[in-house]
């Protein structure tokens, strides 16, 4: 019995060993392409682990870059957009600039799927916290946008409100009053 | 494929060789130049052009004969090949052969075409072999007289022509000869022009026009008159005039005032201003204090170098609604609004540079059906607010893809001019859409002329000597397009206008 026992737990280590190896080279091939360079953290167990691309500024502000990251996976589909959104007010783990503002929080977050649009429910702070500028504002909102379009299938368009209302703009420049699409122009890879 | 052109190879051979023939035969009747009086059927109207004898032989110059009688003409400069069209019928030849194809018939003729100058000489013979199936009219010359009697030409109004621009409509009525007319509005969505003697073919000339201001286009055969019926979607006001060479009957709907098209006006906006600060430096510079300054230095060189009248949307620090900026400039009737800002972001990496934006619908929803949904900002009529038409949507589309152009040849011309003047990055045009840019009726950019959140580069904002700088390179970039702009609409609108 207990040799069994012990034989079954080899095999399942030896199979997260070799599942766990397999997962690592695959990571390493997609980051590398992505040329995010920083290493990665080993978490366990993988199948709850997903990679996920994050859009965070370049040093310049010109761009938006991916910084891939492993977060928890989530059954729903708002979970998974909510905890996308917790990275990127997290900010960037390796040499990229933040893109939301010091103090933002998501307060809510719904899905209309028919419409394939996120509606992004922050308080103030993302407002009021702004440093400004066009480059400043396309960078905020297309972090935003960018990560939920591309991590998300079911996911095509994100609408940003303030305390539950649609606003003109963040900061003077860049109108959002519509749900936005992608911007690839943005992003440099 | 060159249209109308004349290879010109060897032309100083062939015209010293003609100057010595000319010298040699001089006082002599076999080479001349002399004119040809045209005289159309009732002998009413007339035209003269230009001819050629050579060794006895009659000829006319190519480009009048198709003038004349409004062929199309297709020139291939290489193997020397003439194609001229009338509707559905055609003549091709080569220059230098006696040879020519009639709608798929060939023709000798008993002279050729030839070359002169660089021009395409015809045989008058050429007229009458091309008369029944080509020209529709009977050719009779008599070369004592030196008149050419066009007659009997059975359809005299060949074709109804029609232009849209983004402000009117130009209705072309072709015809073979002049013809008295006369137009009315007999309802005020309807024009009328009875061209008295006119004779057409109604299901030629009749059509559907839709493009927001004509609704179609129908033509009617009476026993002595063409009524052709101008049907509008609304009252619109008209202008007609005649022009020569070759005879047509101009209608214009919705004649565009000649003033639209010089740059007599620009609205600049500096950024923000009252409780909007704007972006706000590390040592407390506000963008609101630092674009006012560079949008009145930009304001006075306007007006005195350029000769433009500029208005500011804000002239001290206070409060103006996004709105009320493109609005002010619409009302303004302006040729361009240019907003001016300072940049910033998050993060204290080495950002810095100057960047130029222009206007991209396309990056919120699908920009058209928006467009066709709301009735956009650019309207074509102030009066009406219902959903677009499908006519109506192709012209805001028309016009909003010239506004995207120009506004992105003006972002160039900032770039390449504020990278003469300032030692930053040059950070290129780039789009988005910008709240405040949404609503112009006119060319529109935004340029954040660098970055307050870069300590170094808020000095520089704060200092009037850089201000001046950023004014002069907006300056001669303003002075460029109005220059580029101007020289390509004078142009095109003189070729509307004149030759038309
Ligand atoms: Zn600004």
């Amino acid at each position: 019995m207990g040799k069994g026992i012990g034989d079954l737990k080899r095999k399942k280590v030896l199979i997260l060993l070799g599942v766990s190896v397999f997962l690592m080279v695959a990571i390493l091939l997609v980051s590398q392409r992505e040329r995010v360079s920083y290493r990665i953290p080993f978490l366990a167990p993988e199948e709850n682990v997903r990679l996920v691309r994050l859009y965070f500024a370049s040093p310049d502000a010109d761009h938006l870059k991916v910084e891939a990251r492993r977060i928890l996976r989530e059954e729903k589909m708002t979970d998974e957009a909510k905890a996308l959104i917790g990275e990127l007010i997290k900010g960037p783990r390796g040499n990229l600039d933040p893109t939301i503002p010091p103090g933002s929080e998501l307060r809510e977050l719904y899905i209309v799927s028919e419409e394939k649009c996120a509606y992004l429910d922050f308080n103030q702070a993302l407002q009021t916290n702004h440093p400004g500028g066009s480059a400043g504002e396309l960078l905020t909102i297309y972090s935003l946008v960018n990560t939920l379009v591309d991590n998300l299938e079911g996911i095509d368009r994100v609408q940003i409100l303030i305390e539950g209302e649609t606003i003109a703009t963040l900061a003077g420049h860049i109108d959002t009053t519509r749900p936005l699409l992608r911007n690839s122009t943005i992003v440099e890879y | 494929m060159q249209k109308c052109g004349y290879n010109n190879k060897g032309g100083m051979v062939k015209r010293v060789l003609i100057g010595l023939v000319a010298i040699a035969l001089i006082a002599s009747p076999l080479l001349a130049q002399e004119e040809v009086k045209v005289i159309y059927d009732e002998g009413q109207a007339q035209a003269t052009i230009k001819s050629l004898t050579l060794q006895g032989v009659d000829f006319i110059y190519l480009k009048e004969m198709v003038k004349l009688f409004r062929l199309d003409l297709e020139w291939d400069a290489i193997t020397k090949k003439v194609t001229l069209t009338s509707g559905p019928d055609q003549v091709i030849f080569f220059v230098g052969s006696s040879q020519i194809m009639v709608n798929d018939r060939i023709k000798t003729l008993t002279q050729t075409s030839r070359f002169s100058n660089g021009a395409v000489l015809l045989p008058i013979e050429f007229l009458s072999e091309i008369s029944d199936e080509v020209l529709k009219a009977k050719i009779a010359w008599d070369p004592r007289t030196r008149i050419l009697k066009i007659s009997g030409g059975r359809l005299n109004i060949r074709q109804v022509r029609y232009s849209s621009s983004l402000d009117s409509t130009r209705i072309c009525i072709d015809l073979l000869k002049p013809l008295s007319y006369r137009v009315r509005k007999e309802l005020p969505d309807q024009v009328t022009i009875d061209v008295y003697g006119g004779e057409c073919n109604p299901g030629e000339l009749s059509r559907e026009v839709n493009d927001g201001r004509v609704k179609s286009i129908q033509a009617f055969q009476l026993p002595d008159a063409t009524q052709i019926v101008v049907r509008l979607l609304e009252d619109l006001p008209y202008k007609d005039f005649t022009l020569k060479n070759p005879n047509r009957i101009i209608l214009d709907i919705n004649p565009p005032p000649k003033a639209s098209y010089k740059i007599a006006t620009i609205v600049i906006d500096p950024g923000h201003g009252g409780r909007d600060p704007g972006a706000i430096g590390r040592g407390g510079t506000r963008e609101k204090d630092v674009v006012l300054p560079i949008a009145q230095e930009l304001k006075r060189l306007l007006a005195e170098r350029l000769g433009v009248r500029a208005v500011l949307t804000r002239s001290g620090d206070y409060f103006v609604p996004l709105e009320e900026r493109t609005g002010r400039a619409n009302n303004e009737r302006a040729d361009l609004f240019l907003s001016i800002h300072a940049n910033a972001a998050l993060g204290g990496s080495p950002q810095g540079g100057f960047e130029t934006y222009f206007h991209d619908l396309a990056l919120t929803e699908d920009a058209k059906a928006v467009a066709r949904l709301e009735n956009s900002a650019i309207r074509l009529e102030k009066k009406r607010r219902k959903p677009m038409s499908q006519a109506e949507f192709i012209l805001w589309d028309m016009a909003h893809n010239a506004f995207m152009h120009e506004s992105n040849e003006l972002a160039i011309l900032v770039q390449e001019e504020m990278d003469k003047k300032l030692r930053l990055a040059n950070r290129g045009v780039k789009q988005a859409h910008f709240y405040v840019l949404s609503g112009a009726n006119m060319p529109s950019i935004l340029v954040e002329v660098a970055f307050i959140s870069n300590p170094r580069e808020e000095n520089m904002l704060r200092s009037p000597d850089f201000q001046k700088k950023v004014a002069e390179g907006l300056y001669n970039a303003i002075a460029a397009y109005k220059r580029n702009y101007e020289r390509s609409m004078g142009q095109s609108i003189s070729d509307r206008w004149e030759k038309e």
